[in-house]
């Protein structure tokens, strides 16, 4: 499983495509909703949360069919199979890329971010980095599991967002709540149901990414 | 044994929603007192609630059968997971709009942020999805098992819609043990049970309906690529 | 007599709004008929449809087999 993870690393970071392409793409939404919401400063501060991970979720919407996409152009797809191992790690081989490349994407995206709605990122930085790597996770998991299948229909990379987004509502709502509390300074033991809600989230879905990973993949 | 089910709620479904539901109608209109706090605009009550219980069902429904495909492969089961999101969101749709009707009668706005009205709006999206996917994707024989796939993740939803007035802040009614008002006479009860007796009755019966256009629907594929084979 | 004159000329403002709320609930019920009957009218002209076609094929195949 590492060996594939090693090898989806490297291959992205040659091709190195996806992430300038998620890094402008996100700022692009974070600009959109600066100029469309014209926020004064003040309020600038209430929102913020929601404008980031919105962002974020339309970003990794577009980018997390990717890895796919280049499997599929490389005909690897059928390697992957023959190969032994289990479709379980497969999943948690994506899953790993993925949240890799998102989290180098949010890395970058956080301080345009700060900068754009004059937000702090230090008053719980550890917080706020756990919060987004939490998130992160849910959001890699539930494009992971559905990118293959959105990659089969006709419509393609539209469908992913219709499948994808519904299912990650929950995860977004935990998730944007939990930044405000940690923009505003809370500490990680404050956030209560919120941040059950983040794990909770996370284990589910990666739970059941794992488990129903193999019954996307073609025999 | 979908075959079966199929034929026999088609035989026994349709007598019983017609008498039942002119129970239910009359029950509603002419029976039952009129609740305290929210006055005649509650008796939508009586066909709201249900809905969303037969919503859940459905949805449960389409989650076990698509844990039959996948490991079985048979179609039935697929046709029996699709007949039951379609009917599902048919009644989710009636909840949200009856929830929204009411909502409006009685505290003057469509829609609120809810943590119930969240959730449930979620599922509806996630069948949604479903539906979209199945039209999208039908050409692509890997279809069923995509559709598969995201139904098992959308039914474990239902649980977190079902809790959701327990665990965060809500404004919709307590109807049970709720000292102000909600259920006090006993007659309600009886007309709730009446409902649900309609709901149940047309849930299958609809689904059944459903069904059997799906597998036509599916026996004419396969008689079609037979056909162009040949 | 009077009284019975006097109030039906004058609705109370507790009727109005019982009107308005009976409705709000026939509008709910008339929803849930138009919703309910539209889903079970496609189903069953889609069957009869499909079925249809199904036994023109299968009249057809067998057609070609003799």
């Amino acid at each position: 499983m590492l060996a594939l993870l090693w090898k989806d690393l490297v291959l992205e970071a040659r091709s190195r495509e996806t992430l300038p392409a998620l890094f402008v793409l996100g700022v692009l939404v974070l600009v959109v909703f600066d100029f469309s919401l014209a926020l004064r400063p003040e309020d600038a501060g209430r929102f913020a949360g929601g404008i980031l991970w919105v962002a974020i979720v339309f970003a990794s919407v577009l980018a997390l069919g990717r890895t796919f996409l280049i499997e599929r152009e490389n005909s690897c797809i059928e390697g992957l199979l023959t190969s032994p191992l289990d479709r379980g790690s497969i999943f948690l081989a994506k899953l790993a890329v993925n949240t890799i490349l998102l989290l180098a994407f949010e890395a970058l995206l956080l301080p345009v971010f700060a900068l754009l709605f004059d937000v702090s990122l230090g008053a719980n930085l550890p917080g706020l980095i756990a919060v987004v790597v939490a998130g992160t996770i849910g959001i890699a998991a539930t494009g992971t599991l559905f990118a293959l299948a959105a990659l089969g229909t006709r419509a393609r990379e539209m469908v992913l967002p219709l499948l994808v987004l519904p299912l990650q509502i929950p995860l977004l709502i935990a998730a944007v709540q939990s930044t405000q509390m940690v923009l505003g300074g809370s500490g990680l033991a404050t956030l209560g149901m919120r941040g059950d809600l983040l794990i909770g989230f996370d284990i589910l879905a990666v739970t059941a990414g794992w488990m129903l990973f193999e019954f996307v993949l073609v025999d | 044994m979908i075959d079966i089910l199929q034929r026999w709620i088609l035989r026994l479904a349709p007598p019983l929603v017609l008498p039942l539901g002119l129970a239910s109608l009359a029950a509603i209109f002419f029976w039952v007192p009129t609740e305290k706090t929210l006055g005649l605009s509650q008796r939508i009550f009586y066909w709201h609630v249900p809905a969303a219980t037969v919503c859940y069902l459905a949805f449960g429904i389409a989650g076990l059968s698509s844990i039959a495909y996948l490991r079985t492969r048979r179609a039935d089961w697929d046709h029996a997971a699709h007949a039951a999101v379609s009917v599902g969101m048919m009644f989710a749709t009636i909840t949200i709009g009856t929830g929204s009707i009411w909502a409006h009668t009685a505290w003057g706005a469509w829609w609120t942020g809810d943590s119930r009205l969240t959730t449930f709006l979620i599922l509806w999206l996630i069948f949604a999805s479903y539906l979209l996917l199945r039209i999208f994707a039908r050409d692509n024989e890997m279809a069923p098992r995509y559709a598969a796939v995201l139904a098992i993740v959308g039914t474990v939803n239902i649980p977190l819609v079902i809790m959701a007035t327990r665990l965060f802040r809500t404004i919709h009614p307590q109807v049970i043990n709720n000292p102000q008002g909600g259920i006090d006479d006993p007659r309600m009860v009886y007309a709730l049970l009446v409902s649900f007796a309609v709901y149940l009755a047309l849930v299958l019966w609809l689904w059944a309906l459903k069904l059997a256009q799906l597998r036509i629907a599916g026996r004419l594929e396969l008689l079609e690529g037979d056909r162009n084979a040949a | 007599m009077n009284e019975t004159t006097a109030e039906t000329q004058v609705p109370s403002a507790a009727d109005a709004l019982a009107q308005r709320q009976l409705q709000h609930v026939g509008w709910a019920y008339s929803l849930i008929f138009v919703l309910l009957f539209v889903f079970a009218w496609r189903a069953t002209a889609a069957t009869r449809r499909l079925s249809e076609r199904v036994d023109e094929l299968e009249r057809d195949g067998q057609r070609a087999r003799r």
